[in-house]
């Protein structure tokens, strides 16, 4: 087994990317970081950034990673480093590969209709926010609203997803429906109590435009591992 | 060649176009009341011959086609096998959405008969099946009934 372990540790060695990794003093950014920032954040998260939020968060990252690679511990994790940046290198090849795969819109659409009530549209409330300094003057609150002489900053929050809210919350509301207070909730802004004024049913569904890219990612996501072991065999055969 | 001649000869041509394909292992009594339902019937006819006679080649086809980018025909036609050699008879339709269209059928075999359901999805003008393998227990009571 250690023989194994020892075999392996070298051929990992060997075959591995050779990576020096240096600090960018200058932590110039140029429209590839950003691009590059606004499509992982797109694959891992789903999340679409703005270019200004991009650059920011390229600018804050290298600062870190400028400081981790001069500190001492950078020096301990450096095998580490090097598999998990193959790692990334590997998924990158992947995914460019599948990128790169025209799916007919058939394909999607299939999908689409197939799990047409996931792509139903949310209902939505319409939310009045009480904010507190004071707990107890939130629990009294909460027991007998009283909107006159409320010692509480009082905002308008407007119509809001069910789905952007937590499931505790989705289920108390969608039990609840409309014209009650939701329990003080505690943060660290202070403590909030909720009017869900009007709830509003929502009729009909997300159209397929909509989600036919996030389809996509689903479908290729799915079929990560075949594609990997694709590439793999075919790597193999050319050489 | 007289024109009557040439009538004859055009209304037996396009009769030969009409003509439907019979299968003896599947059978339906309903009658479709549109094009659409039409094509249903006949789609479901077609796959199901394929199906019961182990064409899986031809009936990977009619799966939905994200299924088929999902699902590899090695491993697709690994997990069929049930209803090869069974009758095949469709029951109903009913729609619960625009495009879906859920089929009750009644299998045949040596073994007795079973009421399953099938579920068809129309997509950019034909109907396709969603396939649910039929050798492993299903995941739930749902699966089960499509299995």
């Amino acid at each position: 087994m250690r023989i194994l372990v020892i075999l392996l540790s070298i051929i990992v060695y060997a075959f591995s990317v050779s990576i020096n990794v240096i600090p960018d003093k200058k932590i110039a950014i140029d429209n590839g970081d950003i691009f590059a920032m606004q499509q992982y954040l797109q694959r891992t998260l789903n999340f679409h950034i703005t270019e200004q939020g991009a650059k920011n968060l390229v600018r804050e990252n290298r600062i870190l990673a400028n400081k981790y690679i001069e500190s001492p511990y950078f020096k301990k994790d450096k095998k580490y480093n090097q598999i998990a940046i193959e790692k990334l290198f590997a998924d990158n090849y992947i995914q460019h590969l599948q990128d790169s795969i025209k799916l007919p819109a058939k394909v999607l659409k299939s999908y689409y209709l197939d799990h047409i009530d996931q792509y139903k549209k949310p209902d939505k409330v319409y939310l009045e926010l009480f904010r507190f300094t004071d707990y107890k003057q939130a629990l009294e609150f909460y027991q007998n609203p009283s909107h006159k002489n409320v010692k509480a900053h009082r905002k308008i929050i407007g119509w809001v997803s069910i789905d952007k809210l937590n499931d505790v919350l989705k289920s108390v509301i969608k039990k609840n429906k409309e014209n009650y207070f939701l329990p003080p909730i505690v943060t660290k802004n202070g403590i909030n109590v909720f009017w869900v004024k009007k709830y509003k049913q929502e009729s009909g569904y997300e159209s397929f435009d909509k989600v036919k890219r996030q389809i996509k990612e689903y479908l290729f996501k799915k079929t990560f591992s075949k594609k990997r072991e694709e590439i793999l065999k075919s790597i193999s055969k050319n050489e | 060649m007289n024109k009557i001649t040439l009538l004859f000869l055009s209304i037996f041509f396009l009769a030969g176009c009409s003509h439907k394909v019979i299968f003896t292992d599947v059978h339906t009594s309903l009658h479709p009341q549109s094009n659409k339902e039409k094509g249903l019937v006949q789609r479901f006819e077609e796959y199901w011959h394929a199906r019961v006679n182990g064409q899986y080649n031809k009936s990977y086809i009619y799966e939905l086609p994200y299924q088929q980018f999902i699902i590899d025909f090695d491993r697709y036609k690994k997990t069929l096998g049930l209803y090869k050699n069974s009758k095949v008879s469709l029951v109903k339709v009913q729609y619960p959405q625009k495009n879906v269209a859920i089929i009750t059928r009644k299998m045949e075999g040596k073994n007795g008969s079973w009421i399953k359901k099938d579920k068809w999805i129309y997509v950019d003008g034909n109907w396709y099946h969603k396939y649910y393998q039929t050798l492993f227990p299903p995941l739930d009571e749902k699966e089960a009934q499509f299995q």
